[in-house]
Parts: structure tokens; sequence; C-alpha cells
């Protein structure tokens, strides 16, 4: 198949995913492409959002659009590393002689579904680390290798923080993009009540199998990058440091790290599914702004005075970007 | 990357590959198409950029210039070599810039790709094109920007060659050359043609009188005036000098040779017997000196040399100070010729004022016009005469024949005989009508001398005395 072709059918493909979730969940467009995305993209993602916005729904819809290996692990305070990653337990086998055996975790899926994430120990959190990184888990020894596609979308409640976990700066750096889910817009909650209110409620087909979802995550790392667009990339990278010289005065003042390389490789690689998306072969700065806001925002961590006075990372990210964007326009037109 | 294809260079990132006619036959026709496409837009906007900087530079440049031009309307400042300088400079200064401001293909590709929101297209493909082992998707890619290359219109990216500074430029110098001619309210600013004629003709005569000078057998002092009268005879010639400059100048050196002229004089009279009457005459010629002296700073010290051997009344002390100082009775022929020279030169000088039909009614006549309004001239003068009736005078005097040297030749009834010669008039008769009834040597000294204590005893600018003096020896009688 011609490249053209294979462009064009991973286009289609993703709007037909889209599409078929879009059957089940009313709305939130933009979180379906942010999800799909990082699944194309081999990346994880974070969904924040206020209970009762369809984040576990969206997902389970999701994983009911892919022809995928689905597992929901319900986080909770004592859930055990082991519960998530499998342990050896004695076995006897027929001759009567014992021995361990290993059993698979909840987390040997394709997709997993870590449900109110924040809510298990730190201890428990960390166990999802080698996993979302290396895609192996390793038990007593014994690395074992996950299935590809593998994927986490990990959702999380920021109110009634009582009894939970934050996650760790390290376990935050692992999720590609990390996306708000907000309220549905008026018009869209009457359709919410029309599809969950009646007794036949909605159910997505399959679309993709494992191998198409390989095939489009090969065709995303082929879109190739200008090193101008890279450079972009790099200084809103560079701009969310406090320490370095191209950080607007309101990351210096309420930022006390800022993104990690994780973040520009999350802008590119986001970056890169957009462009497809849009019949381009090459990434536009647009594409990098557009996903600036899912992959910096969770990457930035606040320092005292921003966390006293309530600084949104996202007002940070704007800034950010409108300082590079600036900068970027007067060298232009020194031109 | 710029890429020239008339010259088949490829640069890319300061290094350049040179590439056959053939290399580029042989590429695609999207490369092509992108290659040249943005090298043309590149071009424009190179052009663009240059020709913004050096009128920028050029304004800069014109601006200063003009403010040159405005100073110059009120001191003497050589303008067209100036304002060239300065014009130039800004020009050299200009396309330096312009040529460090050139923009590559790249970022040409770069400025089309923000105007008309092609999301990096082009910028994207220009870098791709260096790429040697180039992936599927970068062929789509390329193919894509060729396409959106062949239909973009490079006025729509750049829509004028010529920025709006470079098209104002002409008509700020124009404004700058007209400003140049403008005649100056204060007379000072543009040498007429005539006067500046006269100076440098001034000059020629003088640098070769003076050269004609054997400075050799004359003393160190009378040698270095000499050589002072040539050096300004070279100066009135090269340099732009306003005529009030080139007579300050020219009476400014009459003064010290005059001075050394009378000190020669008065080591001559000493050189012999002293009788009473020569005593007299010398102690005349002394005081005359000593007051000549006052007003010459670079002979402070013969100034004090004299004073002290006045003071001392000792002839014998002002003979051996006369000696010290190397005054050489001898000098006295030497220095009356180049006193006779820088007389008659504030006279050409002088009159190209007067002759020069601009002056008439233009610069030149507002230093009289400025006399008579505030009355310098007449203010010290016996017998009340206006700065009116004096310029009258000076132009009257100018039309006269001129005698070889020595001024003109007097005219006035009742004071010239037939040979040219003044008459005593005896017991002064009753004069005819419309003759005079006093001598004119007689009429002559007593208003000269009273114009001399005048200018002494008033605080006026050095120029009005020697104007005054110029006028003086202009109507002296053939006498003197």
């Amino acid at each position: 198949m011609e490249m053209k072709e294979r462009v064009e059918r991973f286009r289609d493909d993703f709007h037909r995913v889209v599409e078929e979730i879009g059957k089940v969940i009313v709305g939130q467009r933009d979180i379906i492409e942010g999800v799909l995305s990082c699944l194309f993209a081999n990346g994880h993602v974070l969904l924040e959002g206020l209970p009762g916005l369809g984040k576990t729904l969206t997902v389970s819809t999701m994983s009911d659009a892919l022809e995928l290996q689905f597992r929901r692990i319900q986080f909770t305070p004592d859930l055990m590393p082991a519960d998530i990653i499998g342990t050896n337990i004695v076995v006897e086998s027929e001759s009567g002689r014992k021995g361990f055996q290993f059993q698979k975790g909840s987390i040997f899926a394709n997709v997993i579904l870590a449900d109110e994430v924040n809510r298990a120990t730190p201890k428990t959190q960390s166990a999802l680390l080698e996993a979302m990184q290396e895609h192996t888990v390793s038990v007593a020894g014994v690395t074992h290798v996950l299935d590809e596609p593998f994927f986490v979308l990990a959702t999380q409640n920021p109110i009634e923080m009582e009894g939970t976990f934050p996650l760790p700066e390290a376990q935050l750096d692992r999720f590609l993009f990390k996306l708000k889910v907000g309220y549905p817009a008026q018009n869209e909650l009457a359709a919410i009540l029309d599809r969950t209110t009646a007794n036949e409620t909605p159910k997505a087909d399959k679309i993709l199998d494992a191998e198409r979802v390989r095939e489009m995550r090969w065709l995303i790392r082929e879109v190739t990058v200008a090193s101008h667009v890279k450079d972009y990339a790099v200084k809103l990278v560079f701009a969310t440091r406090p320490e370095t010289e191209l950080a607007p005065e309101i990351v210096k003042q309420y930022v006390r790290y800022g993104s990690s390389p994780r973040g520009a490789q999350a802008l590119i690689l986001g970056a890169k599914v957009r462009t497809l998306l849009d019949g381009r072969y090459n990434i536009a700065f647009e594409d990098i702004n557009q996903v600036a806001h899912h992959a910096l925002r969770h990457r930035m961590i606040l320092n005292f005075e921003g966390e006293a006075e309530g600084i949104d990372a996202d007002e940070i990210v704007d800034v950010v970007l409108e300082e590079v964007k600036a900068s970027h326009a007067a060298k232009s037109d020194r031109r | 990357m710029l890429f020239s294809a008339s010259e088949g260079y490829i640069l890319h990132y300061g290094n350049v590959i040179r590439r056959g006619k053939y290399w580029i036959e042989k590429m695609a026709e999207s490369e092509k198409d992108i290659t040249n496409i943005t090298a043309g837009l590149a071009r424009r906007m190179n052009i663009h950029t240059v020709s913004r900087l050096i009128s920028v530079s050029m304004l800069w440049g014109a601006g200063v210039a003009m403010m040159l031009v405005v100073i110059g309307k009120f001191t003497a400042v050589p303008l067209v070599f100036g304002v060239t300088v300065i014009l130039c400079a800004s020009l050299i200064v200009g396309i330096i810039r312009g040529i460090l401001a050139r923009v590559s293909a790249l970022e040409g590709a770069m400025t089309t790709d923000a105007q008309l929101n092609l999301k990096e297209r082009l910028s994207s493909a220009v870098e791709l094109l260096s790429e040697k082992d180039r992936k599927e998707m970068a062929e789509l890619q390329l193919e894509d920007a060729a396409d959106y290359a062949h239909s973009l219109d490079q006025k729509a990216v750049c829509p004028r060659l010529l920025p709006m500074t470079a098209r104002i430029l002409p008509v700020v110098l124009t404004g700058l050359i007209i400003l140049m001619y403008v005649p100056s309210p204060y007379g000072q600013a543009q040498v007429p043609a005539e006067v500046r004629q006269a100076i440098k003709q001034a000059g020629v005569e003088m640098e070769t009188a003076a050269g004609k000078i054997d400075k050799n057998a004359l003393s160190d002092k009378a040698a270095e005036l000499a050589s002072k009268m040539e050096n300004m005879g070279r100066e009135l010639q090269d340099k732009p000098l306003t005529k009030k400059e080139a007579l300050k100048n020219l009476s400014k050196l009459a003064h010290e040779t005059e001075a050394l002229k009378m000190m020669s004089e008065i080591a001559e009279k000493l050189s012999g017997d002293i009788t009473p009457e020569k005593e007299r005459a010398l102690n005349e010629l002394l005081k005359k000196l000593a007051d000549n002296l006052k007003d010459i700073p670079e002979m402070a010290e013969f100034s004090q040399e004299i004073t002290k051997s006045r003071q001392s009344n000792s002839l014998k002390q002002l003979a051996d100070a006369l000696e010290r100082m190397g005054i050489k009775p001898s000098d006295m022929d030497a220095l009356q010729k180049m006193l006779e020279q820088l007389a008659k030169k504030r006279r050409d000088v002088g009159q190209s004022m007067v002759r020069s039909p601009k002056d008439a009614g233009g610069n030149e006549t507002s230093n009289l016009k400025a006399d008579e309004e505030s009355g310098l001239m007449g203010s010290g003068a016996p017998g009340k005469k206006t700065a009116k009736e004096m310029k009258e005078e000076i132009k009257s005097a100018s039309h006269r024949p001129v005698s070889s040297d020595q001024g003109y030749d007097s005219e006035l009834e009742g004071q010239v005989s037939e040979t040219g010669r003044s008459v005593p008039d005896g017991e002064n008769p009753v004069p005819k009508a419309g003759e005079a009834s006093v001598p004119y040597k007689d009429i002559y000294v007593e208003y000269r001398d009273a114009a001399d204590d005048a200018v002494n005893r008033t605080a006026i600018p050095w120029i009005y005395k020697e104007r005054v003096k110029s006028y003086f020896d202009a109507v002296k009688p053939r006498e003197f």
C-alpha cells in the first residue's frame, strides 16, 4: 500500500473510532481525540474530572471500539502491587511436585483502565512505573513482557482529596497527556439523558484490532519534523523551567520544576497525530500549540507560592505559549 | 538552505556543496519547484530587506546632513564635502547591515509559511531537500509543498520590492539639496562665487609674491612672516573661507608685519646718531608700536621688551633689546613689500563685496545693513557721517581707476591738481560752489584719527575695526 493511502486510511480509521465512541459518549470530542492520540502515539493518558462526567464510560467505550483485551482496575487504598502485576503462587503438579508459578496480574492486557488511580497507596501506584515505561513487569527476578499494544488510561478526581494519594512526579511524567474532562454543554446533557434513560443503551462496535493499532503507531513515527519546528517544541519545554532564560516571569515565580524531556516527546508525538489528521505530512507550530496544554500541564511542579495562590498549570502554559510565539514572531518580523 | 539554480550551488547551514547543472536537471519536479520558488521568494525579500536597511540608514544620514546644513547657515562649514561624507557613510552602513540581514531560502520559506498560513509546509520541505535518504513520507511532504508553492503568488508574500523608506528617500534627498542652496539669512553660509573667486585670486597672488621673497636674507621673524604669508595664500585658495574670515586673517597678518616693520625702522633709526628730532620721531614711533603690539598676542614677547625699554627711557637698552630679538633694519624693504601686498589683497577681497552683483541685494550687503542699523560705522566718525554715506563712498571709490598699489587716486575737487598731487590751499580761500574749503589731506588725517580713537575706545568687533581701517586706506590721499 502506498504511503498516501496509508495516511488516508489512518485518518479514516481514526474518525471511524471517534464516531463509534460518539454513539455512546455525547460531546467530549476533544477528550476522545486526545485519548486516541495517546493510544496511537504509544503513550498513556490521565483523565481528570469531577465524578459523573463519563471518564470511565469513555474508556470502556473505547475498548469496545477496539478489538483489544481490556481490563479495569479499581484503585483502592488496600490494593496491593501484586494485585496489579501478578505474583508467584505455589502450584502442585499432577505428579505431586510443588513449584512456583507466575500468576499474571490485571496489567496483562492491551488496554488498562486504572480507575481512580489516586486512591491507591504510592506503593501500589508505583507498580505501574515499569509497565508504563518499559512495557514489562519484573517479579521475583523474572521480567515478563506485556502484549502490544499496551495502553494505560487512568482517571482521577480533583476533589474529595481526603484519603487519596496524589500521584508522584515520576508517575505523572509517564502519562503522555493529562486530559481535563469538563461538564457537558446544555444540549449535550439533553442528549445524554436521551441515551441513558431508555431501556436500550447504544453500544460501540469493534473497529480496529491490535494489528491495525500497531500499524497506525508505526505510521505516526514516520512523520518527519523540521528542525525549526523541533526548536519551537524545545523552546516551549525550556520556557517551563524557571532556571532558564526563556522562562517567563510567571514560571519563575510559581514553578519549582519544569517539564522533563518527556514533555518535548509528548509535544512532538501529539503533534504528529494532529498532522496526519489534518491531511498534512509535516508538523506545524499550530499542531504543537494544540497539544501543549495536554502535554505540559502535569509536568510542571508548582512551588509553595503557586500552590498557595491556587495557580492553575494551564494559565502558566498559556503564558509560556504566548511568550514563545511572540519571540518567534519577532524573529520573523526582523526578516 | 540557499539555492542558486543558475550557478548550481546548494548552501546548507554554511556548507557549500557545488552541484552541476546535470544534478539540477535530475531533480524531481517537486524539488525543482520548491527550490526555484523559495529562492525567488528569498531574492524578493532580500531586495526588500537590503533596500529597506539602506534607505533607513540613508534617511538617518540625510537627517544628520540636514542638521549640518542648518549649522552651515550660521558658521562656515565645508557643506558639500560634509554632506557627501555623511551620505556615503550612511550608504556604506546600510549596505553592510543589508548584507548581514540577508535571508536564506529557509528563512524566506518560514516567512511565507507564516504570512500565508501554509502550516510550515514550505519551510519543512526546504529543509527536507538537503536530506539524502528521504523516507516515503518525506517525498509526500515535498509533493504537497510543491503543490502549494505552485499556487502561491510571490507578490502576496512581499507585495512591494521597494519599502516605503526607499520610496521617500529621493524626496528627502531633494529636500536636503534644496536646503543646501537656500540662502542664509545671516549671510555666512555660502560664499558667493565672485567673492570666492576674489579670495582665491588673492591667495594665488599672495603665495606667488611671498614665494619670491628671499627668506634666507631676512631675519628669522621676517622669514617666518613671509612663510606665514605664503601659507595664508594657500589657505585662501583651498579653504572655503568667508570674506569676513579672509579679511580678518589678512588684517591680522598685516598687523604683525606692520609691527615688525616699525621695529625694523626703530632699529634703523637707532643705528646712527640720535638727534633730538630723531628722538622725538622715535618716541612717536614707539608709542604707535606699543599700541599696535597690544592687539597681537603672538608678539607679546616683543611687546614686553619694548615696554621695558620705554619705561627705562634708555635708547641704548632699546637698541640692545631689538638686537636680542633679531630685528634687522635690512628687513624693512621686504616687510614693506609684504605690507603692500597684504593691503592690496585686503582691498581686493573687501571690494569683491561691493563689486558682486549678488551682493548688491543679497547676503554680503547684510553686513553693511547691520552696520547701518547698529550705527557702528558712523558712531565714532567726526562730522557724524552715517554708515549709509560711508557705503556710498566705498561704492563710488570702487568705480575709480586704481593706481598701482597705493589705493585710489583722489578725484575730489579742490584737493588734487592736474599732476595728481595735493595742492596746499594756503589760507583756505573761499571755495567756489561745489568745492571743498579745507585741504583733503587735513580733513583726511583728522577724520582718520577720530575714527581710530573711536574704534580703540569702544569695544567693537575686530572685523569692524578692520572695515573702518580699510575704508580710510581706500580713501587716503596720495601723499600718505
